[in-house]
């Protein structure tokens, strides 16, 4: 009789009681889908994009996101502070991105991110971006096709493989980075273009740090010279422009990277080693590519290319004192003992430690065409 | 209030007076004493006919013929049984000879095929009340049983409950004898054994135990006849009562005694070693012991190529997980975990709730019970308004119920979802139900947490129920690897040679593979 009276209780509670433990109706929560961060005067300013899921499910309708915007003493305070006119509780379970403004980096990535990367909420694969300008002023720009700008960046980073022309990292990189010496941070620039009367955001670039102090930003160009050193190109074009007649696009289909670290005589020196293998994605130039001497030079050129862009990058990170392709780290695993030694003056011995780079080209295919289409009489 | 007093004595003593207990042996030869016992045991069916004979030249012998009306062929008896005993032509033969005229009625008189000579007498008419005709014959204690049965039986049909695409389309009906028969006439061996016996103190029901000898492991025979000694019942009506007398767990909602209404099927079954129960009255035939596999296999299983059969079978599998499942997760999903639903998904669940008043829960256990009452409706009504109450049920749930912003459409889908895959397996219709309701208050209390702790407790207690010995689970748990082949897939027939052990005598199939008739040695028969 009382366990019975125990189970019927037991049920309704259930039925008609609200507070069972963690448990929250996904309608009562306010999905924040991107954040940003802005810090001025002593105080954080937060920018939180929530989603308003009623009207997604109206398929012409706009305004599917609501803009807020909170302020506090910390981050973690800033959202807290939200909840005073926030009638739902923040739920950060769906967030795509979170954005600081250059003027917030000066407290230094750790205090930035200690909050996100802390809360059980927030996934470890939230992508990470700068931008130079404030942060709620980007987040009012749109992703080009997207209404929720937070999925679009995340579309569009998505989409960064066949470009290769920006870093990407997310909040699991920066635990990586803090937590072990010999590797800096980089994450997205981001920028906004106005097209007619509307402001799109845009990929401008990759913002450097060394350690948990931000350096620097590098233009997209540049990255893609990174990215070549970090080994991270998944595709993207090498257009080639030697003359008039031998110029080309070259579609890149695989890239690899490797790094070895020498040591002879105590003296350390780094030989970057890059595999790149393309096709022939457009023919611009007079000459016909598939003659074997030209397929020569093309190739040729390819690793110019690959060669003069890399080292483009290595000259600016290393004048930037940043290192996120981690030689540094290399050293410390093959070679402890001397990473020791130059630990401290690391700096110094990253601006100076001698690095070669060598670029191992092939090109595969021609596409479709044999030759050129060209107009009949102007080959050779 | 002495009235009626009066009254409840007085009907008191008239129902003393007018019943003896008509199992008393009636040791008597005086044929009027006998109609005297009948004709007052009888008084109030006017159905039972009792015609007097007499039998001889100048009509010597007085006799009776007992029997019902309705049950018996009268045709053939007054062709084979009053006829030889009254007209004299038939006579001739025995003229002369010294036989005992119960010897001479018996061996040279009666036509009959079915004849029994009963000593008692109400053994006699037990067997009257089922049919066959008692000749009662002066100066005699015996009496002559005749089969002469003819009743309205159903014509036989390919089953409504388990229909399949190949396989034969026949069905069992109600007559016992003609379900032996059907068995029969699939298992053609003389070790069929078919023993009878019958249940119910007042109905008397006839029931059949089948089996093949030599495959049939003899304890779990004794056991299955011991349980049905030992069920005490008034009537027997449907083969349902049995498997609730005699199963292992009454109060399991996990069937432990498999039910089917296909000859083909129980015949494989019986051929596996099991023993089938057959009860008078009913089509449903009753096969122990029943294992949570057997759910799973159906006839046309085995009517096409493994392959594709085999798939199948998993998609079963899925359906039956989908069918307890798919609610208790979507209201983990939108109460408790909502950072396991991707993005999309989660804005549209998010949006379709927006609208709706309650929790995800109430809302899954308000469409459940609209569910659950459009099916007891369906299963019962007339043909003819089951399309008003389809309609009603499209609508109210479908349709009314997300527009008026009662529920939301996603537990709609569930709940649909849920409905269909739930009659993918019917006879595991009733546990998947009771599942689904157990863990939707598991899941309502804790999430997907208390989830995992039921299915904990539903794995525990599925590996802890029996039938008939035989574990329910096996042959999955126990792992019997060498009975796996007819499980999770079907494997192709020469690969499942093996009868299941735990209750199969001969545990080896006849081999089917083609070399052994080439060799010429049929060792393995």
């Amino acid at each position: 009789m009382k366990l019975k009276l125990t189970l019927i209780l037991l049920i309704l509670i259930v039925v008609f009681g609200t507070g069972c433990w963690s448990s929250y109706e996904l309608e009562d929560l306010a999905l924040v889908s991107a954040v940003g961060i802005d810090y001025e005067d002593n105080k954080y300013y937060l920018t939180i994009q929530i989603i308003r899921p009623e009207k997604i499910a109206q398929t012409s309708s706009e305004n599917v996101t609501t803009t807020i915007y909170t302020s506090g003493a910390t981050i973690f305070d800033a959202i807290r502070n939200a909840s005073s006119y926030l009638s739902h509780k923040l739920y950060w379970g769906y967030l795509q991105i979170a954005i600081f403004s250059e003027d917030s980096l000066d407290k230094g990535l750790a205090v930035l991110t200690d909050c996100f990367i802390r809360d059980f909420e927030v996934r470890p694969i939230i992508s990470i971006a700068v931008t130079e300008k404030k942060a709620r002023e980007l987040l009012k720009a749109k992703v080009a096709l997207e209404d929720i700008s937070g999925e679009g960046l995340n579309a569009l980073f998505v989409t960064k493989q066949s470009l290769g022309k920006y870093v990407h990292t997310r909040f699991k990189e920066v635990t990586v980075s803090l937590s072990n010496e010999g590797k800096d941070f980089a994450c997205t620039l981001l920028g906004t273009r106005d097209v007619e009367d509307e402001t799109f955001i845009e990929v401008k670039g990759t913002s450097l740090f060394r350690r948990e102090t931000f350096v620097g930003n590098i233009d997209t160009l540049t990255s893609r010279g990174l990215l070549w050193l970090m080994g991270q190109i998944e595709g993207g074009l090498i257009v080639i422009e030697n003359s008039e007649v031998e110029s080309a696009t070259l579609e890149i289909t695989s890239a690899s990277t490797k790094i070895k670290t020498k040591v002879e005589n105590s003296k350390v020196s780094y030989e970057v080693n890059i595999k790149v293998v393309s096709n022939l994605g457009e023919q611009t130039g007079a000459i016909d590519p598939t003659i074997p001497k030209h397929w020569t030079n093309l190739t040729t050129a390819q690793a110019h290319h690959v060669q003069k862009e890399a080292a483009k990058a290595l000259a600016t990170i290393r004048e930037l004192g940043s290192d996120p392709v981690g030689f540094g780290r290399l050293l410390r695993a093959f070679h402890p003992s001397i990473w020791f030694e130059i630990r401290d003056n690391w700096l110094e011995f990253y601006q100076t430690v001698p690095i070669t780079i060598n670029v191992n080209s092939t090109l595969m295919t021609s596409g479709m065409n044999l030759g050129s289409v060209t107009i009949y009489g102007s080959l050779d | 209030m002495f009235a009626w007093l009066k009254q409840k004595l007085g009907l008191k003593r008239l129902f003393a007076s007018s019943d003896q207990d008509p199992t008393i042996p009636l040791p008597t030869k005086s044929l009027d004493k006998k109609i005297l016992y009948l004709k007052r045991q009888f008084r109030e069916s006017p159905d039972i006919i009792i015609r007097e004979l007499n039998i001889g030249f100048n009509g010597e012998i007085r006799a009776i013929l007992l029997f019902v009306d309705g049950l018996v062929d009268k045709e053939a008896l007054e062709v084979r049984v009053i006829q030889p005993l009254i007209q004299e032509e038939y006579f001739k033969n025995i003229i002369g000879t010294n036989l005992s005229p119960l010897e001479a009625i018996t061996n040279h008189l009666i036509l009959s095929t079915e004849l029994k000579i009963e000593n008692e007498l109400y053994r006699a008419v037990e067997r009257v009340m089922q049919g066959e005709t008692a000749l009662l014959i002066d100066g005699f204690q015996d009496t002559l049983v005749l089969g002469h049965r003819r009743f309205a039986t159903r014509a036989i049909e390919e089953p409504d409950t388990e229909r399949t695409t190949q396989g034969p389309r026949l069905g069992f009906v109600e007559n016992l004898r003609i379900n032996t028969s059907l068995l029969r006439r699939i298992i053609a061996t003389p070790n069929l054994a078919l023993e009878m016996t019958s249940i119910g103190v007042v109905t008397k029901t006839d029931i059949c135990i089948a089996y093949v000898k030599g495959i049939a492991r003899p304890e779990l025979l004794d056991e299955v006849k011991r349980r049905l000694k030992s069920s005490k019942i008034d009537g027997l009506l449907s083969s349902g009562i049995i498997s609730e007398l005699i199963g292992d767990s009454p109060h399991s909602p996990f069937p432990t005694i498999g039910v089917s209404e296909r000859p083909d099927k129980v015949a494989s079954k019986i051929l596996e070693g099991r023993i089938a129960i057959i009860v008078n009255g009913t089509p449903f035939v009753l096969t122990v012991p029943h294992l949570f596999i057997e759910h799973f296999q159906v006839p046309s299983d085995y009517c096409s190529p493994w392959i594709m059969q085999s798939s199948l079978r998993l998609l079963r599998f899925v359906a039956f997980l989908l069918s307890i499942f798919t609610v208790p997760s979507y209201v983990a999903l939108t109460s408790f975990h909502h950072e396991l639903l991707p993005n999309y998904l989660a804005y549209s669940f998010a949006a379709a709730r927006m609208s709706t008043p309650f929790s995800a829960f109430v809302e899954a256990l308000i469409l459940s019970l609209f569910f659950e009452i459009l099916r007891e409706a369906g299963i019962r009504m007339p043909g003819a308004v089951g399309g008003a109450v389809n309609i009603v049920g499209a609508l109210v749930i479908g349709d009314a119920a997300v527009n008026a912003g009662l529920v939301g459409a996603p537990m709609v889908i569930s709940i649909a979802l849920t409905a269909i895959a739930n009659f993918i397996i019917p006879s595991l219709f009733e546990p998947a139900t009771f599942l689904r309701y157990f863990y939707l208050l598991l899941v309502g209390l804790l999430g997907f947490y208390g989830l995992v702790y039921g299915i904990i407790v539903t794995l525990l207690y599925l590996t802890s129920l029996y039938s008939f010995g035989i574990p329910y689970l096996s042959p999955i748990s126990p792992l019997i690897p060498k009975e796996m082949a007819d499980t999770f897939v079907r494997l192709p027939i020469w690969m499942r040679v093996f009868r299941p052990r735990q209750f199969a005598v001969d545990k080896k199939r006849a081999d089917f593979r083609l070399t052994h008739l080439n060799n010429d040695q049929g060792e393995n028969h």
